[in-house]
């Protein structure tokens, strides 16, 4: 069988080459006009950028299927203004005066042991301002936006029940009779 | 004076290397037209169209002549023109064209395959031409069907015009390692032979 398989590999290759005369006469026409063998582009060299540009290209157009109003986790929504951290965290500039009360900094939204965010309010906007003496810069314009502050939570009071307990009634003495030694004595005779 | 005319066969490729570097186009025509043919079924096996494998051996004759001057001596000439012969043929077998005319083109018969039946039919009765063109035909598919290194390796192992150091030069493998695929594609071929149904293999 391996004869067989070489003699068909050999009947493979075995073409006749080109004409002698008319192949020499065109590889040296070729060498005299200068003529330079073509570089191929190679498939893997062409098509494997193509498949990564199509791949960027549907990743892309399948994130933004999924909601492209909606914001990216991890990212924040709005704007935050950063006030200098010495309004936020260290004590007012100016020393508050021997009789008024000491005001303390509002306590950050996430309560402590968050994150201190700071009072972006218009009041202390105006105190920092006046606290390093320069008008404010920018007035925040009460805005359209209805009140953020959380209504009140609506509890339903507790009913008071009595917790006294019931009294309850004394325990009947019990009485035992007492025990009549002249019929047991009776009884042994 | 005019130079004697040399005989031409008494002339090594040395030679004519060495006087195709001085600009002489008839030692270099003599180079191409001693090694047309090896040339050319090197890029036949590598290639299996004769077009393709008639423009792959004129390219590797060019890129031959623009880079005669690297050409050091170490390997024979024939060596070192097979080698340049095999990188061209494969470059143009990985290139886009040939991937889409694989692609696009149907398979038709072959020069290869005609000349198989026409083999197999000579001198045997209707039947038993008939079964041979059909293992032929197995085998032709299956040698197909091997890996490109098993299957270089034996088309070029039976070509007959290239010794084993040749083929390893041009494949970029040791001897043995050529035998050794040679040896496989056959165990390979078997395999698949005896799967179709020809048991006797």
């Amino acid at each position: 069988m391996n004869d067989r398989i070489d003699d068909v590999a050999r009947q493979m290759t075995k073409s006749e080459p080109p004409d002698e005369v008319a192949f020499r006469r065109r590889v040296l026409e070729r060498i005299d006009s200068g003529d330079a063998p073509p570089r191929p582009w190679r498939a893997s060299f062409v098509l494997t950028p193509i498949a990564a540009a199509a791949a960027i290209v549907i990743t892309l157009f399948v994130a933004r299927q999924h909601g492209p109003g909606s914001p990216a986790p991890g990212t924040m929504t709005g704007s935050v203004t950063q006030a200098p951290p010495s309004e936020t965290l260290a004590p007012r500039a100016s020393a508050p005066a021997a009789d008024e009360p000491v005001r303390l900094p509002p306590s950050p939204p996430g309560g402590y042991g968050g994150t201190s965010k700071p009072d972006t309010t218009n009041a202390a906007m105006q105190r920092l301002a006046a606290a390093r003496g320069v008008a404010p810069t920018s007035q925040l314009e009460p805005n359209d936006v209805a009140s953020i502050a959380v209504a009140p939570l609506a509890v339903d009071t507790l009913s008071q029940e009595s917790i006294q307990l019931e009294r309850l009634d004394p325990i009947v003495p019990i009485a035992v009779a007492p025990l009549d030694i002249t019929d047991t004595s009776r009884r042994n005779q | 004076m005019r130079a004697a005319p040399v005989s031409i066969p008494r002339v090594s490729d040395a030679d004519l290397v060495t006087r195709a570097r001085r600009g002489d186009p008839a030692a270099f025509g003599e180079l191409v037209d001693r090694h047309r043919a090896a040339v050319y079924r090197a890029a036949l096996a590598a290639l299996r169209s004769p077009a393709d494998a008639e423009d792959a051996a004129q390219d590797a004759f060019l890129l031959a002549y623009q880079r005669l001057n690297s050409f050091r001596g170490e390997a024979s000439f024939k060596t070192w023109l097979l080698t340049i012969t095999w990188h061209q043929a494969i470059n143009r077998r990985r290139s886009l064209a040939s991937v889409w005319r694989r692609i696009v083109t149907p398979k038709t018969e072959d020069e290869a395959e005609a000349a198989i039946a026409g083999i197999a039919a000579s001198g045997l009765s209707p039947e038993d031409a008939a079964a041979q063109d059909q293992l032929r035909r197995a085998i032709h598919d299956a040698i197909r069907a091997l890996t490109p290194k098993l299957r270089d390796a034996l088309l070029l192992a039976q070509a007959g015009d290239y010794s084993y150091e040749e083929i390893g030069a041009m494949l970029g493998a040791p001897v043995g390692t050529i035998k050794w695929r040679v040896s496989e594609a056959r165990r390979v071929i078997r395999k698949r032979l005896r799967q179709r149904g020809y048991g006797d293999v």
